[in-house]
């Protein structure tokens, strides 16, 4: 029996189709993985079903009635629970107020605490979480936290749970309690929707598999007979050695100049990519003089001890779940947060205490969030790619005002460089797509040429296409003699595009992988267990 | 146990600080006053601090929820001069009246910022003219009679009870049970992660408009206490009290960013800026010296404040 299927549905942002005619169902009693990059859709079909998002054409049946009027509520109400990586907690309320959000249980109108402790506990056992109902949910560690969203999802008694990535913050252990709590739900014959990027996750759990690409269907598969290639191939649609462009020390001869700065044409990529055919492996090359070195860099609450060497021509990588840290230290490598530790510039000691000190230091950052700390999305393409580039544009310094001549020749060199689509330069940078926004966000640091580039999440929810010329502009920039630092909640990413990745759990490094050592079996392994896998295996 | 000690003092450090700047404030208080503590003057003060608690109560509502109003002035100077003209025909109809204009003017505002998404600032600064307009409108001249039996039991005493403290106890208690309904959560809920509270299936529009609602009744009580405090209506007296009420919140501990707050706080912080004001007066400095003195112990007391309750965030 189907007990929701998704007909013809598509669904556009701001005149990105962003779904294109997805259909699946969901039998009852079966556990469904949806698999797909970021960016392929999922969250917004996942959006379509819980009432967050209503489609542009398509519909959604449910229990054999297509759904109609449909909302949060509605979708609650009918048995639709669903955890999201983006947790709905209300952190000041406690956890019990947060199990029962929106639907606390009431005598003669007035919601008891003590009630509410009560009615908690045994769902919050359930999940394997054991805290006081009272604490407040804020106070809580992440991982806990999306636990606590698991027992706030099966308080309503779900007929479909759907799972966005909710185990991306557990543990080995917790990751188990919620695949028991899964197997219940099946056994009692519910039915779930599961996302997750980790693929073992996935197989491990799921009857079925249906693979998103692009927001369209690619395929859907029993879980008994497809495989873990079948499944990356479905989803990446292409070889990954198509998508990610030669490491350090396999390309022979760098790129000079200009040509450094710019999205490489595509005969430059199958060049490259021939050079590092012909290339026998050649060895990783000698670590240089590092330009920026950190030694127990501390962000209090944040990061501990974290020693780093960025240098000239090596991506490194900062890997591990969501929330260890990563972000902490590339914020403090900007001057963006306060923080304890020695840093060297060069050999030299330097302190990073504001961006303006990081900037002058030639290092460039590429934050997560673009929409607040990237770009002003509400201002021109123009103005952003001119903000950061003041002393290029006022020529006599900061006396003049700004030269339109030659702030019109930054900003169409960079935009055609870059491959940025835009209508023209007075075009909103909140009208692009994730992936131009993101071009804009590095365009911006180019012409100030910078020594270090900081990069977090370059890629998250951008198209593959951009990925891909993204990937090999940074290695370009790369072998023009620039540091990059990049985080990254994609194992694949990481292992495709860098030299070196630094495992971080809980604020600390805890693995380095590099060279033959760094795998997406082994930096999983580390990112979870929190400790050394890649040597003592 | 120790976990749960600092856990109760972390959540009444807002209440305890301002109990300890209270006392200050009467041991200084009582040098200039020494009847201080009497029935007698107990009443008068509470007559006079009473509508700033309340129009205080009513902003830290609307805080609550994630807004701000700027037209609680307005709203407050139009219940008072709802009230102070018809008072003559019968208190409980004027005062039914009054609170009706002032709990539909929060409505109307709540209805705006719920359902045409225009920012709180806006629609309530927009609303702060309006009614002030109106107000003008109905009470040209300050004007209009509130019977004087009940004027003298307000502010003297009746039978030797202070009303004014029975009403904010009375609040008070209003306050608590609301809390404790599935809407009083919903507030707090929307206040604080509005998309998770949507998300959840709550109805958050619903909620902000009864926010704003809840937060012009608490107002339209402070417009019937200032009538009947002075015995007439003014329809230019409300101003000061938007500011006011504002300070008095974010020194309770009430967030601008909603969700987070207590209302015996924000009865407390209330308190203090009225006594605050008050203490300036006695002290015979000149009005400009009091207005500067004023904006200074506000600044430090909260700049204080924030530092000792910061919590460490990534």
């Amino acid at each position: 029996m189907t007990l929701l299927a998704v007909e013809r549905v598509s669904k556009s942002f701001a005149g990105n189709r962003v779904l294109n005619e997805v259909s699946f169902d969901v039998r009852a009693g079966e556990v469904l993985a949806l698999v797909g990059e970021n960016g392929a859709g999922k969250s917004t079909v996942l959006g379509l079903i819980t009432g967050l998002l209503a489609p542009d054409s398509g519909r959604v049946v449910y229990d054999g009635d297509p759904v109609t009027s449909w909302s949060p509520h509605r979708a609650r109400e009918v048995g639709i629970g669903s955890v999201h990586q983006e947790l709905s907690l209300n952190p000041h309320q406690t956890v019990a107020e947060n199990v029962f959000l929106g639907q606390w249980p009431s005598r003669r109108g007035f919601v008891l605490r003590r009630d509410l402790a009560r009615r908690a506990r045994p769902l919050l056992e359930r999940v394997g979480l054991d805290v006081d109902p009272m604490t407040r949910a804020g106070r809580l560690p992440l991982g806990r936290q999306q636990l606590v969203e698991l027992a706030k999802a099966l308080a309503s008694k779900p007929r479909l749970l759907i799972l966005d990535e909710a185990t991306s913050a557990l543990d080995d252990d917790q990751v188990k309690g919620v695949f028991t709590v899964v197997d219940e739900l099946r056994a009692a014959g519910s039915s779930v929707i599961i996302v997750s990027h980790r693929m073992g996750e996935l197989f491990a759990v799921s009857d079925r598999l249906t693979v998103l690409k692009d927001g369209e269907v690619m395929a859907t598969r029993e879980r008994a007979e497809t495989g873990h290639d079948d499944i990356v191939h479905l989803m990446i649609g292409r070889e990954l050695s198509d998508l990610f462009p030669p490491k350090a020390g396999e390309v022979a001869a760098p790129v000079e100049g200009e040509d450094a700065l710019a999205i490489p044409s595509e005969e430059a990529i199958a060049s490259d990519k021939a050079a590092a055919e012909e290339t026998p492996a050649a060895p990783p090359v000698p670590a240089g003089r590092p330009v920026l070195s950190a030694r127990g860099l501390t962000v209090p609450g944040a990061c501990a001890d974290v020693d780093l060497d960025l240098e000239p021509g090596r991506i490194i990588g900062l890997g591990g779940l969501q929330g260890q840290g990563q972000r902490a230290v590339l914020r403090a490598l900007f001057g963006l947060v306060k923080h304890t530790g020695r840093i060297e510039l060069d050999g030299r000691p330097a302190r990073l205490a504001s961006p303006r000190e990081a900037i002058r230091s030639k290092i460039a950052y590429v934050p997560e969030d673009r929409k607040v700390e990237g770009l002003h999305v509400a201002q021109t393409v123009r103005a952003n790619l001119s903000l950061t580039n003041l002393d290029v544009v006022t020529p006599a310094r900061r006396l003049t005002t700004v030269d339109r001549g030659a702030e019109a020749r930054l900003v169409d060199d960079l935009v055609e460089r870059m491959r940025i689509k835009v209508t023209g330069p007075d075009q909103e940078a909140r009208r692009l797509s994730g992936g131009n926004q993101q071009k804009v966000a590095l365009a911006r640091w180019l012409p100030s040429r910078p020594r270090v580039l900081l990069l977090a999440e370059p890629t998250r929810g951008i198209d593959v296409g951009t990925k891909r010329e993204i990937y090999h502009l940074l290695r370009r920039l790369a072998d023009s003699g620039v540091a990059v630092l990049v985080t990254s909640g994609d194992t694949m990413e990481l292992v495709g595009l860098c030299d070196e990745v630094a495992v971080m759990y809980e604020g600390a490094v805890v693995d380095r992988l590099a060279g033959a050592d760094l795998t997406e079996e082994r930096l999983v392994r580390a990112s979870v267990t929190g400790t050394e896998a890649g040597t003592n295996v | 146990m120790s976990e749960r000690l600092t856990g109760a003092l972390r959540g009444n450090l807002d209440v305890a600080g301002l109990g300890a700047l209270l006392v200050v404030l009467l041991a200084a208080y009582s040098h200039y006053d020494s009847e201080l503590f009497t029935p007698a003057s107990i009443t008068i003060l509470s007559a006079q601090f009473l509508p700033l608690i309340l129009a205080a109560m009513g902003q830290s509502t609307v805080m609550l929820a994630g807004g701000i109003d700027l037209s609680l002035g307005s709203v407050l100077a139009l219940a008072m001069a709802v009230f102070a003209v018809r008072a003559e025909d019968g208190v409980v109809v004027a005062g039914a009246l009054a609170l009706a204009a002032a709990a539909s003017t929060g409505a109307a505002n709540g209805v705006l910022v719920a359902y045409a998404g225009l920012p709180p600032i806006i629609v309530t600064l927009a609303a702060s003219f309006l009614w002030g307009g109106v107000t003008l409108v109905v009470l040209p001249q300050p004007g209009g009679h509130v019977p004087s039996g009940l004027v003298d039991a307000y502010n003297n005493g009746w039978n030797g009870l202070a009303l004014p403290v029975l009403v904010i106890v009375a609040v008070l208690v209003l306050w608590k049970a609301v809390r404790t309904t599935r809407f009083g959560l919903s507030l707090y809920a929307v206040g604080g992660n509005e998309h998770g509270a949507y998300a959840s299936g709550i109805g958050t529009r619903k909620v902000k408009i009864a926010a704003y609602a809840l937060a012009g009744v608490f107002v339209g009580l402070a417009g019937i206490g200032l009538a009947i405090q002075t015995g007439s209506g003014d329809a230019t007296i409300g101003a000061p009290y938007t500011l006011n009420s504002i300070a008095a919140s974010v020194l309770a501990g009430v967030s601008f960013f909603g969700g987070v707050g207590q209302m015996r706080a924000t009865v407390l912080a209330a308190l203090l800026i009225g006594l605050l004001t008050n203490l300036l007066l006695f002290t015979g400095l000149s009005p400009f010296y009091q207005l500067i003195l004023q904006g200074a112990v506000l600044i430090v007391a909260i700049a204080v404040k924030t530092f000792a309750t910061r919590e460490r965030t990534d």
